[in-house]
């Protein structure tokens, strides 16, 4: 089975290494899956191109595949993106700020195999899930967010808003062609449309390790996209 | 059907029951003028009690994890050995 990885690269550039090596050495080269890993770069100032491209010349080209972008396009086109280039018929899609580690790829994988799913998606809300570097504040407004998705929307995952996901690579091009959103939003849109398309979609709980590369960003403007976006979803699927 | 529609069909199911329920209660009676009139008052706040209970409950005992940063930052700085000794030169 050919299974194909890219993790899209949000910022910090100091580590898209971290997350390769670890990717690769750990699991991918001592298992029996082919991969590639292409990283997408919307032109970020702080060299995340060039660390990329000494990866490509440590590993080769065939295994990390550079598609880098003039410049900040968003979210949904980047995914296309990436798509348009992966050869496999599964992808993983994960932030590359090393907030997402990589051993829980062969959890999703087993996941994904066992119960033959459509997308397997990390929860930070579930079982041994969660996250390191949230204060009390930052807690209690993810809660409640999430809290309030599940009242709303009924949508049968307890992590909406996480980007840690493997797709059937099919189902992912469908998905984005399907979703309007972005940000936050975009990562919900496309769970929703899910249910909608009758995809099985399973959990695997993750720990989130926030802020040690940059920070998250939760200030006012992202909670209010954050809710005109529930209050899209409510209204319209 | 969207989940708007689901709400508003709820609602207004709990509107007809809410209405019938107090045409067969007596009028006179303590219960008719404290539950059963403002019930949609009483909904609102029992429901918005249980909600904030649950958040709270989970904020307090949402994973922290430490043990995942001091693994994450153990590896980095493995890997990060282990690149330069393959020649990586941005470290």
């Amino acid at each position: 089975m050919k299974r194909k990885i890219f993790p899209l690269l949000f910022g910090s550039s100091l580590n898209i290494w971290m997350k390769v090596r670890k990717t690769v050495i750990d699991f991918f080269d001592c298992s029996k899956f082919n991969y590639e890993i292409i990283i997408i770069d919307d032109g970020s100032p702080d060299g995340t191109l060039e660390v990329a491209k000494e990866l490509q010349e440590i590993y080769g080209a065939s295994k990390i595949v550079l598609k880098p972008r003039a410049s900040k396009l968003g979210l949904g086109t980047a995914y296309v993106h990436g798509i348009k280039h992966a050869t496999g018929n599964f992808v993983i899609i994960m932030d590359a700020d090393l907030s997402h580690h990589p051993k829980f790829i062969p959890k999703f994988i087993a996941l994904q195999q066992e119960k033959k799913l459509d997308i397997v998606t990390g929860t930070r809300y579930s079982g041994n899930g969660g996250v390191y570097g949230w204060d009390f504040y930052r807690k209690l407004v993810s809660r409640g967010a999430n809290f309030l998705t599940q009242v709303l929307l009924w949508p049968g995952v307890s992590d909406l808003t996480g980007s840690f996901r493997l797709y059937r690579k099919e189902v992912l091009e469908k998905l984005v062609s399907n979703c309007v959103s972005k940000g936050y939003v975009f990562q919900m849109e496309m769970i929703i449309r899910a249910r909608q398309f009758n995809y099985t979609i399973g959990e695997v709980p993750i720990s989130f390790v926030d802020r040690v590369y940059g920070q998250s960003k939760l200030g006012g403007s992202e909670i209010v996209q954050f809710a005109k976006g529930l209050l899209y979803l409510f209204a319209t699927t | 059907m969207t989940q708007l529609t689901k709400f508003l069909s709820l609602g207004f199911f709990a509107v007809i029951v809410w209405v019938k329920l107090i045409g067969i209660t007596d009028p006179d009676t303590l219960w008719y003028k404290c539950l059963v009139v403002p019930l949609p008052f009483w909904g609102i706040v029992v429901f918005g009690a249980i909600s904030a209970a649950i958040v709270l409950y989970r904020t307090l005992t949402f994973n922290d994890c430490p043990e995942a940063a001091k693994e994450l930052l153990e590896q980095i700085e493995e890997a990060r050995k282990d690149l330069r000794k393959r020649g990586m030169k941005s470290l």
